[in-house]
């Protein structure tokens, strides 16, 4: 048990003892990042407790390395927290999927024409959707599309990044960029967003 | 709903809330902190907190985050269903 409690420490406080390398400020830190991984993913299988333990040990260091970057506009202990999350779930990411060998059905689902005659049975929708699967064969380049597969695989942004070698802003960005083509694509169409919602909602 | 429908009604979700000008996952991670604190105090959203809502509409790890650490703070942002 450290001799600072957490719930005590201003915002100032906070930053003046991790600056200061206070080792009982440091051990508050930790304890509170590690309750509140234990709160937020303590329920997930993937994440045992040792795991957490290692996760708010890495987080400290985390924090105390970006320490510059804090901005007195958020709770200290709440930026710290988002920092520790962020840590955590990109190791649990990781974990759960180290390659990024595709479904192929879900390419399939977005390229391959035979499914249109299908989707096509569901009057406007269907033909919202052929209209989608059109988009993603011709207005994407096949970066865009491999980063919009991959998306809705589920891989995670962080194991695609690393198998493009690029960072995951850049898949941001390259997914952003399709998304926008897609869109502008059905608008041209005469499916604007208003029109997509009616007809995603008209199940 | 068949599989090749999922994907397609997904992707078109996503198309649907994209925005011309989108916040990133380290843009959301510079403000998810003041974003989170704001709803606890009820205040009203800044376009910051706008653009933060809009991204976890098309980033599903940033929302997972974003309730990981409203969990881990208690925050309750059941105010924000609908939203995001």
């Amino acid at each position: 048990m450290s001799g600072v409690e957490a719930s005590d420490l201003s915002n100032e406080a906070w930053l003046a003892g991790l600056r200061a390398r206070d080792a009982d400020v440091l051990d508050a830190l930790r304890e509170r990042i590690c309750l509140g991984l234990q709160s937020s993913l303590g329920h997930r299988a993937e994440a045992g407790e040792a795991d957490l333990d290692d996760f708010a040990q890495e987080a400290v260091l985390r924090v105390m390395d970006k320490l510059d970057s804090y901005r007195a506009e958020a709770r200290f202990t709440t930026w710290a927290m988002a920092l520790a999350v962020r840590l955590s779930l990109t190791k649990l990411r990781r974990r759960s999927r180290k390659d990024v060998s595709l479904d192929a059905s879900v390419a399939a689902s977005l390229t391959d024409n035979s499914g249109a005659t299908e989707a096509a049975t569901h009057g406007a929708r269907g033909e919202m959707f052929n209209l989608l699967r059109q988009g993603v064969a011709q207005a994407l380049t096949e970066r865009q599309r491999q980063v919009i597969v991959a998306e809705l695989d589920g891989v995670p942004q962080v194991v695609l990044a690393e198998q493009l070698q690029v960072s995951p802003g850049a898949v941001y960005k390259t997914s952003h960029d399709a998304r926008r083509k897609l869109k502008a694509f059905l608008s041209d169409a005469g499916y604007d967003s208003d029109t997509v919602g009616e007809l995603l909602d008209a199940r | 709903m068949t599989a090749d429908e999922r994907h397609l009604d997904q992707l078109a979700r996503l198309v649907k809330e994209t925005a011309d000008e989108e916040i990133d996952c380290d843009q959301f991670l510079e403000i998810v902190a003041i974003f989170l604190n704001r709803v606890a105090q009820g205040l009203d959203p800044t376009a910051a907190c706008r653009a933060l809502k809009q991204h976890v509409r098309v980033c599903p790890e940033c929302k997972e985050e974003l309730l990981a650490i409203a969990q881990a703070e208690s925050v309750d942002i059941s105010c924000l269903q609908g939203e995001i």
